[in-house]
C-alpha cells in the first residue's frame, strides 16, 4: 500500500524528467558546467517562489499575486538605490514591503474570510500597478554594482542566489517540520475544524503562512532584478506560473495538507531546465508558458486520476 | 460513590454557529436540565434527536456556553471557555463525527496543539514514545503510532479518538454514539475499554440510539425530552418499553407494520456482478412491491453494491437486467431517467445539499420536470414540495427553511421527498433510520411500506437487525463483497443466523 502511493506520487515527475533529458542529450552543450550553473541560478529564483507557494498550498491557498510582489518589492529596493541608499538596507526595505504584503493578505484571508485566491489575486494586480507606477511604466537601471554582483557572483563555485535558496529551504524545512507552527500548518491543511476545537487559533496560522510567501516572493523578486541588474514591472509574470508548476511538479498537494519544502526545490528544477531546454531548442518564450501549463495539467492529472483508482481498488471487504 | 459532577438548571436558547443566543428568541433548546455524574460510573443519556442530548453535552465540553444554569466539578463551580480548557479540567469529548486530521499520523493528531518542545523546537521522540505508551496502556499494542490517519479503518480512527481524549488524564469521557461506525467485535472491544476505564475512576457519559448496548454498559440512564431531563433511573430497572415511552412521551405499538404485497414480476436481476477486482461474484434478484433487506457489516461491501448498480462507483463485471432488458454501462443519469432511485448512507455528503433550502432538495432529482419553455417553474416546484412535505410529515417552518436546520429524522425525509419525486420504480435504501429518533423511524417504515405497496420495489440496507427483519420480505447477508446467505420470508429470520453469516 505505502509503496504503491509513493509510485503513483512520483510517476508523474519522473516521465518529465524523462523527457528533459531527452531533450538535454539532443541539445548541444545542455551539460555543461556553465550551463548547469546557469540554469540552477534561474531554477533558484523559481525555487525560492515555489517555496512561498508550498507554504500556502498546503493550508488550502494560493498565491496568484507572486508576479505583482517580485516586481513592486524589486522596485522599491531599486528605486532607493537609485536615490543613493544603502544597498543593504534597500534590499531590507524590499523584503520588508514583501512581508508586509503577506500579512494584509493573511489578514484578508483570517479575518475578512476573503478566499486566498481572490485576495492574493488583488494585492498581486495592485503591487504591479504600483510597480508601474514606481517605475513610470518602464523599467529601471542603473543600480551599483554591489548589487549587480549579489545576483551574479558565485561564492565557492555556486551562484550565490542558489546559496540563498538553499538557506530558505532549510530555514523552511526547519519550520515546516520542526516547529509547533509547521505542524499545526499541515493541521490545518487537513482538517480547519479540528484546529479550531483544540484551541489553536487558525487565524494566525494563516497569517503566519502569508506573510512567509510575501517575504519569499519579495526575495525571489530582488535577486531576479539583482541578476538582471534591471527592474521590469513585469518581471514577475512568468513566475506565477512557475511557481505553482514547481510545487505541483514536485508533490506538493493542491488539495492541502501534503507536501514538503524539498519537493518545490525539486519540482522548480525541473522547471528551471524544462524552459532551459525550450529555450535552447530556440522556441519562443511566448509558446513555453503553453508546455508548462501543459505540464501542470499532466502532473495534477495522473496524480488525481491515480489517487481515485486507488481508492477504488484498495478498498478491503 | 461521590458526585463528581453536577449540572444544574442548565438552559439554553436556540443559538448561532457561535453558540450565541439569538437575539429575541425565547426558543429553548435545553430548559432547567439537571445532571449528575458519579466516580467511575457509565451514565447513559437517551432521547430523540433534538431532545437536547447534544446541546448538553457542548455545554459540558466548552463548545458552547450555558445561558442560564450552574455546573460543579468535584463541588466547585465549574466554567470553560472552550473545548481546550475543558479537556485540561478533566472533560473529554468523543465527538460522533470524528474530530481528526487524516493527512497526519496518529501521534500527532493525539498531541495536535500542545506538542512537546526540546529547545524551542517540536520534540518528535517524546510525541512516539508518549503515543505509544498510550496506545499500549489502552491494549492497542498492534497500532503503529506513525500510521497515516487516512490508512486507518473508521473503527481504528475512533479508537485513536478515544485514546487521545483520555491522553489528557480526563477524569469524564463524553462519548457521543461511539459504536455508530464500528463492527461486533469492535464494539465488544469497545465495551471492554469502558469496563477498564470505569475500573480506574473515570466517569463515562454515553449517548447512543441502540438500546441493546445501554444495559451491558450502562449504570445510571437519564432520559431527554424536549430539552428536558424527565427521569434518572438505575439499570437495574431496565424496561425498555418504559423507556422509549418516557422518551417519546407515548408509546410506539408495532413498529413494523407491513401491509404491502409482493408481486411476481422481477424488476431488477443481477448476475455475476462484482464489486471489486477480487471479491466472488454476486447474484440476486428484486420483485415489484418487494422490501429486500442488505443485511451484512459496515464495510461488507454493501453500499459498494448499491452504488455500482445505481451508477456512482465502477464494478468489475457482471450483468445488471433491470425491467427485463440489460441495463449497460450505468450512470446516476441514466438511473433517474430509468426510475431508479439511491438513498445515500451519509445524507450530508452525498444526499442534501443542507445549505439550501427544503424545496430546492426536495426538486432536485426531478428538477427536469419542472422546466417550463426552459424556464424553472417556479410555482409547480412549490406546489410539488408542499405535497411532498405534507405527504411524508416533514416538520419545518416553512419549505424555504434551510435543510441544516432541520433535525435528523425530518432531513432523512426530505431525502425520501427528494427522490420520491423522481418517481422511481426501484428505491434503494442505504441505511434508512441511521442516526434518527424512534419517532422518526416509525414514519420512515410507514412510508416504506406505503411506497412498496404501491409496486415500487425497494432495497434496504440496515446495520439494525430488528429493523433488517421488521421490515424486509427477503434477506441477503453479505460478507467480504459478497452475498453469504440468502433468507426467504418463509425461512427462520432471525439475529442469530443473519450474525452468523456476517463474521
Amino acid at each position: 500500500m505505502k509503496k504503491r502511493n509513493i509510485k503513483t506520487k512520483y510517476i508523474a515527475y519522473l516521465v518529465i524528467l524523462i523527457v528533459a533529458c531527452v531533450a538535454g542529450s539532443r541539445i548541444p552543450g545542455f551539460f555543461t558546467v556553465t550551463n548547469i550553473l546557469n540554469v540552477t541560478r534561474q531554477a533558484s529564483t523559481i525555487a525560492i517562489c515555489a517555496l512561498a507557494m508550498t507554504l500556502v498550498l498546503i493550508i488550502q491557498g494560493i498565491d496568484l499575486g507572486t508576479g505583482g510582489v517580485m516586481a513592486f518589492c524589486a522596485m522599491v529596493s531599486g528605486f532607493m538605490m537609485l536615490n543613493g541608499m544603502n544597498v543593504f538596507f534597500s534590499m531590507f526595505v524590499g523584503v520588508a514591503v514583501g512581508l508586509v504584503i503577506g500579512v494584509i493578505n493573511g489578514l484578508l484571508i483570517s479575518r475578512i474570510n476573503i478566499p486566498p485566491f481572490i485576495a492574493t489575486y488583488v494585492t498581486g494586480q495592485i503591487t504591479l500597478g504600483l510597480a508601474l507606477v514606481v517605475g513610470k511604466g518602464s523599467s529601471i537601471s542603473g543600480m551599483p554594482d554591489l548589487y549587480v554582483a549579489i545576483g551574479n557572483q558565485l561564492f565557492l563555485n555556486i551562484p550565490i542566489n542558489t546559496w540563498i535558496m538553499i538557506v530558505l529551504l532549510v530555514i523552511t524545512t526547519i519550520i515546516l517540520k520542526y516547529t509547533r507552527m509547521g505542524k499545526h500548518i499541515y493541521a490545518l491543511g487537513g482538517n480547519e475544524s479540528v484546529v479550531k476545537a483544540e484551541g489553536i487559533n487558525s487565524g494566525m496560522i494563516k497569517i503566519f503562512a502569508f506573510s512567509l510567501c510575501g517575504l519569499y516572493s519579495a526575495i525571489a523578486g530582488i535577486l531576479l532584478s539583482a541578476q538582471m541588474a534591471t527592474v521590469h514591472p513585469t518581471q514577475g509574470a512568468s513566475y506565477q506560473l512557475d511557481a505553482v508548476a514547481a510545487s505541483l511538479v514536485g508533490g506538493v498537494s493542491m488539495l492541502g495538507g501534503e507536501g514538503a519544502a524539498w519537493m518545490s526545490v525539486v519540482g522548480a528544477l525541473i522547471i528551471g531546465f524544462l524552459r532551459n531546454a525550450l529555450d535552447m531548442l530556440a522556441i519562443d518564450p511566448f509558446y513555453q508558458n503553453l508546455f508548462i501549463g501543459a505540464a501542470i495539467i499532466f502532473v495534477v492529472g495522473v496524480s488525481v486520476f491515480n489517487k481515485n483508482k486507488e481508492m477504488e481498488k484498495a478498498k478491503v471487504f | 460513590m461521590a458526585k463528581i459532577l453536577e449540572m444544574k438548571n442548565i438552559t439554553k436558547y436556540i443559538f448561532d454557529e457561535y453558540g450565541k443566543k439569538i437575539n429575541g428568541t425565547t426558543v429553548k433548546i435545553l430548559n432547567g436540565v439537571n445532571f449528575d455524574l458519579e466516580e467511575g460510573e457509565v451514565h447513559v443519556l437517551v432521547g430523540e434527536n433534538g431532545a437536547g442530548k447534544s446541546t448538553l453535552m457542548k455545554i459540558l465540553g466548552g463548545n458552547i456556553p450555558a445561558d442560564e444554569g450552574e455546573m460543579f466539578l468535584d463541588g466547585k463551580p465549574y466554567f470553560v471557555k472552550g473545548p481546550r480548557e475543558a479537556r485540561e479540567k478533566g472533560v473529554a469529548f468523543v465527538h460522533q463525527e470524528l474530530n481528526l486530521c487524516l493527512n497526519l499520523d496518529i501521534a500527532h493528531n493525539i498531541f495536535l496543539g500542545r506538542e512537546p518542545r526540546k529547545n524551542g523546537f517540536v520534540d518528535h521522540k517524546t510525541i512516539y514514545k508518549k503515543s505509544r505508551e498510550y496506545l499500549d496502556k489502552f491494549g492497542f499494542q498492534d497500532i503503529d503510532p506513525k500510521t497515516i490517519m487516512h490508512n486507518l479503518s473508521t473503527a481504528r480512527q475512533q479508537v485513536v479518538e478515544i485514546v487521545k481524549a483520555l491522553s489528557y488524564d480526563s477524569r469524564i469521557l463524553i462519548m457521543d454514539e461511539p459504536t455508530a461506525s464500528l463492527t461486533a467485535g469492535e464494539i465488544d472491544h469497545l465495551f471492554e475499554l469502558i469496563r477498564d476505564l470505569k475500573s480506574r475512576g473515570v466517569s463515562i457519559i454515553y449517548i447512543s440510539h441502540r438500546m441493546d448496548e445501554l444495559q451491558i454498559v450502562g449504570d445510571r440512564l437519564t432520559i431527554l425530552r424536549d430539552g428536558q431531563s424527565i427521569e434518572t433511573l438505575s439499570m437495574k430497572d431496565y424496561n425498555q418499553d418504559y423507556i422509549v415511552k418516557q422518551m417519546v412521551g407515548r408509546t410506539i405499538t408495532n413498529l413494523f407494520n407491513c401491509t404491502h404485497k409482493v408481486l411476481d414480476e422481477d424488476i431488477l436481476k443481477v448476475e455475476n456482478f462484482k464489486i471489486g477486482p477480487n471479491t466472488k461474484p454476486i447474484s440476486m434478484h428484486v420483485k415489484k412491491g418487494e422490501i429486500v433487506g442488505l443485511g451484512g457489516l459496515v464495510g461488507s461491501g454493501r453500499s459498494e453494491f448499491a452504488r455500482g448498480i445505481f451508477g456512482v462507483r465502477n464494478y468489475f463485471g457482471g450483468t445488471i437486467i433491470y425491467k427485463g432488458e440489460e441495463y449497460k454501462k450505468p450512470s446516476a443519469e441514466k438511473s433517474i431517467a430509468k426510475g431508479i432511485a439511491y438513498l445515500s448512507e451519509d445524507r450530508k455528503i452525498d444526499g442534501l445539499i443542507v445549505a439550501k433550502d427544503i424545496k430546492e432538495n426536495i426538486s432536485m432529482a426531478s428538477i427536469k420536470k419542472l422546466f417550463r419553455y426552459h424556464v424553472l417553474n417556479n410555482r409547480l416546484e412549490r406546489k410539488e414540495a408542499e405535497a411532498k412535505i405534507k405527504e411524508l410529515n416533514v416538520i419545518c417552518r416553512s419549505m424555504d427553511q434551510l435543510v441544516s436546520t432541520l433535525s435528523g429524522g425530518n432531513q432523512q425525509k426530505v431525502l425520501f421527498a427528494k427522490w420520491l419525486e423522481s418517481k422511481p420504480d426501484l428505491l434503494i435504501l442505504d441505511e434508512p433510520t441511521r442516526g434518527i429518533d424512534i419517532n422518526a423511524k416509525a414514519e420512515i417504515y410507514e412510508i416504506m411500506d406505503n411506497i412498496a405497496k404501491q409496486g415500487v420495489a425497494i432495497i434496504m440496507i440496515s446495520s439494525e437487525l430488528p429493523e433488517l427483519i421488521g421490515m424486509s420480505d427477503r434477506i441477503y447477508v453479505m460478507r467480504r463483497g459478497s452475498i453469504s446467505l440468502e433468507i426467504n420470508k418463509n425461512e427462520e429470520m432471525t439475529q442469530e443466523r443473519i450474525l452468523a453469516n456476517t463474521l
